[in-house]
């Protein structure tokens, strides 16, 4: 295999979307598909040590936050863009939050994709321009105030406990994480919405209308 | 314009990375290839597609309208629906709105060339009759 060449992997709950794609890095002749997965394989992962992961979220068994750790995990040195049908800011930002690199929305033409993860390669960023326009008009809307879109999966269903009334000890029991991990959540929680009250963590979530 | 022997094939799926693999299979297995958004009636009339290749994405019923539609249009048609999850049910469903055969998220390119053979099989077979009728 030639070295200058990108290594892909391909993580597709769709075989035939797999092929596909893969169809589309072979053609393109900058791209090794190194290996496809239906779900992140921490373990292939690890032993393809991909590049990029290009990995369509549409179809996973998990949510955001657990599909795109485990990618973060097998291949922590990779960056991942996401592909989607999901025309949605609220879940790109989510996917950003969690460490992708690009969102993509799946009505994207072939040559277009192909630009899409050679400018991640060459470590940029890519969102469609689409759902970026939705996220520029939502922050231009708060006027700088803090966005609750900006918080992981994670730190979201913490804050709705919170809301709930929960201790972190609670928390922790409810989410199964240690006491330490639910405190450093809640740090960035606080953080991310320049509060520093568990009573105002409550009305950031009952504005958002997560609880 | 030189007909291939398998017949024209409509194509309805929305993503265009998918409708470019479905097209290349297609054409490798002899059909004249035509790609649509919808399986529109007008589309339909116009192409009149001996196999139908339908991607079925999405919630509800809409999708599976689209293989309704086209099974009322082309009776005769072979209608091959690509679904996007394992779920028996959603898989009648497409099979009694009228698909064929009914490709799930595990079947691969395999699959997918034995589905679009079983659908041309026939119709040249019923060539074959009238030949030598």
């Amino acid at each position: 295999m030639r070295e200058d060449l990108l290594r892909v992997v391909i993580i597709e709950s769709q075989v035939l979307f797999a092929k596909a794609l893969a169809g589309i890095f072979a053609e393109d002749g900058d791209f090794a598909v190194i290996a496809d997965f239906r779900t992140p394989d921490e373990a292939g992962l690890a032993a393809a040590k991909p590049q990029i992961v290009v990995i369509d979220l549409d179809g996973q068994p998990t949510d955001v936050a657990a599909t795109l750790g485990a990618c973060a995990t097998g291949a922590p040195q990779a960056r991942v863009c996401v592909l989607s049908m999901h025309l949605s800011s609220e879940m790109m930002q989510r996917c950003l939050n969690n460490g992708a690199e690009a969102y993509i929305v799946k009505d994207i033409s072939p040559g277009d994709l192909v630009r899409a993860i050679k400018t991640v390669a060459g470590g940029q960023s890519y969102v469609d321009p689409r759902v970026a326009g939705g996220l520029l008009r939502r922050r231009s809307l708060n006027a700088g105030k803090p966005d609750i879109m900006e918080l992981s999966a994670r730190e979201a269903e913490v804050l709705k406990l919170i809301a709930e009334g929960l201790a972190n000890k609670q928390i922790s029991a409810r989410l199964h994480l240690s006491e330490k991990t639910v405190k450093n959540h809640v740090s960035r929680i606080f953080s991310k919405l320049n509060i520093s009250a568990r009573t105002q963590a409550a009305v950031h979530a009952i504005r958002a209308g997560i609880v | 314009m030189q007909q291939n022997a398998a017949g024209p094939a409509l194509i309805v799926e929305r993503h265009p990375f998918l409708e470019s693999f479905l097209r290349h299979e297609l054409q490798r297995a002899g059909h004249d290839v035509v790609v649509s958004r919808s399986a529109s009636a007008a589309t339909l009339t116009s192409v009149c597609p001996a196999t139908i290749v339908i991607g079925l994405s999405g919630s509800g019923r809409r999708p599976l309208e689209a293989i309704r539609r086209a099974r009322r249009e082309r009776a005769d048609a072979h209608i091959l629906a690509i679904v996007d999850r394992d779920d028996p049910a959603w898989k009648a469903l497409a099979l009694a709105m009228g698909a064929n055969v009914v490709l799930g998220p595990a079947d691969g390119r395999a699959t997918l060339m034995k589905a679009i053979q079983i659908g041309s099989a026939p119709r040249q077979e019923n060539l074959l009759l009238r030949r030598t009728s």
